[in-house]
């Protein structure tokens, strides 16, 4: 008898191999990029897996982004794929029920089912994940010329990947449960048509509300305080959902009481949209956001790092210092070796309110960032030693310091990022000093709020650090003066000027004031110089960690040879990032259609039948498939086209791309774009042979 | 039979199905002639073959050998557009399992064959709503097949199946669903269209009630015609010979 039950579940397999393989391909696919996430995390992230990790900057905060990314598409591709799978498999397990198997029996013919496909899985998905990542590494070394020691893979890599996406493939399988019981999405693909609204109640109200979303988050993706933010995408997309599909259901509406003509004679080309309205909007809303995310999220990325300035051309000087009163003496000394060039100009720190992406928690302490203030005639000093053809204008700036101007020294390839990251605000909080230990209250507090005069992306003195710190910030000779006493007149521990710390602490006590660095040091000199140097400054590090400077991005010195080695780095992982991710969105894209095709098959089958028993010929019966597949290929691609041109349009901008850069990356981005929708065509077709190929019956 | 204007001919027609290597034949030689304006039933044990035979005769399918001749002309020249012109003009199918668009309201569906036939709308729509009307479905067009009752699903296939006014009706169980007084209106319909426009009919059905409404009952018995009678005038007479026939049959 166990015999027998052994074969049983053997046979029962076997009965169901295509839709087997597809959930092993699926399973297959996850633990493949994972294992590519993974790999790459190791292999690229060694230098920084300790000293950067969980920083919100950084290649290892890169790769845990992705691999969350990565996992969270698998499970969505898994789910994509279960649900037509086991609306093959639950109709066969209710009937085995009823039969009166017992809930032992039951048992082990899932686990054997799930067990089969992990184990059928596991292994292609670790190999060609390892092959890839390897290529991939192969590839980004030989591009960036990357000739320093990467990391190597831990023992441990492969099975704590094992674990990982089994509990993935757990999870899938306890979502798409939650989806069955309440929305019915396996039993669905059992039963006929469900009757769904084509028009909604109130179609004006929804087409007013997404145009307006549209615009808001077009208009806000603009400007730069919004920092590229993906939500606006997506919000983005939601209103040109709302707005679209409620303007067509009207037309179409319109078209059934007005011209019943064009009506019935589309009545079968047109009747998805007239029966299944909901169903289909939505799988073109996926497909078109899956599109978007892979070309202008993941894909855009990419050209941003193939057109950013080499990586030396971002830091002008070899050694940056943020050196203070108490350093004067090491430098003057150094000013007698004639190998190395030194450059001082006066500067002052300020710390701006929020130098971090997300929202903090409500005791969580909020951890400012830190700039370079210059007067104007420094900038216009530290611009004419980079650029000999430099012209100084006048920056718009004001005496009582309330403008500034803000050189973001950044890699063109990030994406574009306030000075104050609080609120989104257009107006940054700015403190003159090293950042206070706590801001207690901001109305008594010596954050200002200040008008930014003017913006600009360059290097003119590196860009050390995180696109988050570092930047220039300029105030008028006249204010700068004040600015460069500031320190005496604020206690770090609260924020509050003195004369409010006295008022809240009372007359005896004592402020901590702290001055801070003074002096923005640039040393140029020949590389065994510069390790040297390196060496001696890192001995210096400790004396300038300021009470009030929680991060560890901030440094006394930075050294360009490693922060060369960062950023080459960097771009090399986000490029391995970027191409994983068009990887997985192109499978996410090419199975959901492929789902949704296997999930109408028995509908379309009987609807074959009918057809052709009524006489329509093969051809028109051939088009009428392609047509309605079709659909699910050309209106993503052009809502696609849209939406690119629209975020692209806005990415330039507060990227401050010039005209050059403009039409280089969008005659990339085109190229990309075509190359996305023909690889979908290509997929799309194969899909119709296939489909076809079980549908449609030869004469 | 001498006055038989042949419509639709099977001459040693075979059918057979093959399923993982193994082969069961379902049609094991018939010879079986059609004539125009003939109302025949066609009777049997379940799987004697009924509905293959059908579909054999309706052009549907393709005898594994033999042929059926249609109007003259071998069914293996038929194929493409010729084919599907037959199927929407020539011949009205009603399936057993009505095979309705669950995404098309009930007029819709009825008007398809016209709609395939690209013809004009108005007209289309006329003629669906004349025949709903016979049929007694008229007040159900707006809906959706998922909605209606096993009969009202019969009734608005035989609607389709007849809204061309085919010369060829092959209808697979058309009473199977319906209650006697629905029956009584579709056999009434088959039979006035069959007087009225000369046309052809070909049932499948156990019911030998309604079988002693045609002219002619065929039975069939694995695969093959055991008994072929007419019907001489007098119904109950010949309903008496169906039982016969009937039982004989079901004995074997």
């Amino acid at each position: 008898m166990k015999n027998a039950f052994v074969s049983f579940i053997v046979k029962d397999l076997r009965e169901n191999k295509r839709e087997l393989v597809s959930l092993i391909m699926s399973e297959s696919i996850l633990i493949s990029l994972f294992t590519v996430g993974v790999l790459g995390f190791q292999i690229f992230s060694s230098k920084d897996a300790d000293e950067y990790f969980m920083r919100e900057d950084g290649i290892s905060r890169l790769f845990i982004s992705a691999c969350s990314l990565m996992l969270l598409c698998g499970i969505v591709l898994l789910i994509a794929t279960l649900i037509p799978y086991l609306g093959k498999r639950v109709p066969k397990y209710t009937f085995l029920r009823r039969m009166g198997i017992s809930v032992r029996d039951k048992r082990r013919m899932i686990i054997t089912e799930a067990g089969v496909t992990y184990l059928l899985s596991i292994i292609p998905g670790l190999l060609t994940g390892t092959l890839f990542a390897y290529v991939l590494k192969h590839v980004i070394v030989s591009y960036l010329r990357i000739d320093f020691e990467l990391g190597s893979v831990s023992a441990f890599t492969y099975p704590i990947i094992c674990v990982v996406t089994l509990c993935a493939y757990a999870l899938s399988f306890l979502l798409t449960g939650e989806l069955e019981s309440d929305f019915g999405v396996i039993s669905s693909t059992q039963e006929t048509a469900r009757t769904e609204r084509s028009i909604s109640r109130k179609p004006a109200a929804w087409i007013i509300a997404g145009s307006i979303l549209c615009v808001v988050s077009s208009a806000a993706f603009f400007r730069i305080e919004y920092h590229e933010a993906l939500y606006l995408t997506a919000i983005f997309y939601l209103g040109m959902y709302l707005a679209v599909k409620n303007i067509a259901s009207v037309i179409m509406a319109g078209t059934r009481k007005n011209r019943p003509d064009k009506y019935y004679r589309n009545l079968l080309n047109s009747n998805q949209f007239y029966n299944r309205y909901q169903t289909t909007t939505r799988y073109i809303l996926a497909l078109s956001l899956i599109s978007f995310l892979a070309c202008f999220t993941s894909g855009f990325q990419m050209i941003g790092i193939v057109n950013a300035q080499n990586a030396e051309d971002l830091f002008p000087y070899d050694i940056m210092c943020l050196a203070d009163e108490n350093d004067a003496k090491y430098f003057d000394g150094l000013k007698k070796d004639s190998d190395i060039e030194i450059h001082e100009y006066p500067m002052v720190r300020v710390a701006n309110l929020d130098k971090t992406e997300h929202f903090e928690r409500i005791n969580e302490i909020t951890i400012q960032g830190q700039q370079i203030g210059i007067s104007e005639s420094t900038y216009h000093e530290l611009k004419g030693a980079i650029d000999p053809s430099y012209v100084p204008e006048d920056l718009g700036l004001n005496d009582d310091g309330s403008n500034v101007y803000v050189v973001h020294q950044q890699d063109r390839s990030i994406k574009a990022q306030p000075v104050d990251w609080r609120y989104n605000k257009s107006k940054p909080d700015l403190h003159i000093g090293v950042p206070c230990i706590r801001v207690l209250d901001e109305y008594h507090g010596t954050y200002y709020e200040k008008n930014i005069a003017g913006e600009e992306i360059a290097s003119i003195t590196g860009c050390y650090s995180t696109p988050k710190c570092e930047n220039i910030i300029v105030f008028s000779d006249r204010y700068f003066e004040k600015a460069q006493d500031e320190w005496k007149n604020v206690d770090i521990t609260t924020g509050y000027s003195v004369e409010a710390f006295r008022a809240f602490m009372g007359d005896d006590a004592e402020p901590l004031l702290i001055q801070g660095p003074t002096r923005l040091v640039l040393i140029n000199t020949d590389p065994s110089h510069v390790q040297q140097l390196d060496r001696e400054l890192d001995a210096l590090e400790e004396e300038h960690k300021y009470i009030g400077n929680l991060d560890s991005s901030v440094h006394f010195h930075y050294s360009t040879p490693d922060e060369i080695q960062q950023v080459t780095v960097e771009r090399a992982a986000r490029i391995a990032i970027g191409v994983c991710m068009l990887v997985i969105f192109l499978i996410m894209e090419i199975l959901l259609l492929y789902s949704k095709c296997q999930m109408e098959l028995k509908e379309k089958k009987g609807r074959e039948k009918m057809l052709r028993g009524l006489g329509m010929p093969l051809r028109d019966r051939r088009r009428l498939l392609s047509r309605e597949i079709n659909v699910f290929l050309v209106l993503p691609a052009v809502f696609l086209i849209i939406s690119s041109a629209v975020f692209l349009t806005g990415t330039y901008s507060v990227r401050m791309y010039d005209s050059n850069l403009v039409i280089r990356c969008t005659k990339m981005y085109a190229a990309m774009i075509t190359a996305w929708i023909a690889v979908n065509a290509i997929f799309t077709w194969l899909i119709k042979i296939l489909i076809g190929k079980e549908i449609l019956s030869d004469e | 039979m001498n006055n038989c204007e042949e419509l639709v001919r099977a001459e040693g027609l075979y059918r057979s199905f093959s399923k993982y290597g193994n082969k069961t034949e379902v049609i094991k030689g018939i010879d079986l002639c059609i004539c125009r304006n003939e109302l025949t039933a066609i009777m049997g044990r379940s799987g004697s073959g009924k509905t293959t035979l059908l579909k054999l005769l309706g052009l549907i399918d393709r005898p594994t050998d033999g042929s059926i001749i249609y109007k003259g002309e071998n069914s293996r020249k038929l194929f493409g557009d010729r084919l599907a012109a037959i199927h929407r003009n020539d011949i009205g199918f009603v399936y057993q399992d009505y095979y309705l668009m669950d995404s098309l309201s009930v007029l819709e569906n009825i008007m398809l064959p016209k709609i395939l036939n690209h013809e004009e709308t108005g007209e289309a729509m006329k003629s669906a709503m004349a025949i709903s009307e016979k049929m007694q479905i008229s007040s159900l067009l707006d809906k959706r097949p998922y909605e209606l009752s096993g009969g009202e699903k019969q009734r608005a296939a035989i609607c389709r199946a007849l809204i061309n006014d085919p010369e060829l009706i092959l209808a697979d169980e058309p009473t199977g669903n319906l209650d006697t007084a629905s029956a009584d209106i579709v056999m009434r319909h088959f039979a006035m269209i069959h007087r009225s426009l000369n046309t052809t009919i070909v049932i499948v059905t156990h019911d030998p009630s309604v079988a002693s409404c045609c002219e002619r009952v065929v039975f069939l018995k694995d695969g093959l015609i055991t008994v072929d009678i007419r019907n001489n005038g007098d119904r109950e007479v010949f309903f008496d010979r169906i039982i016969e026939n009937q039982k004989n049959v079901l004995k074997g």
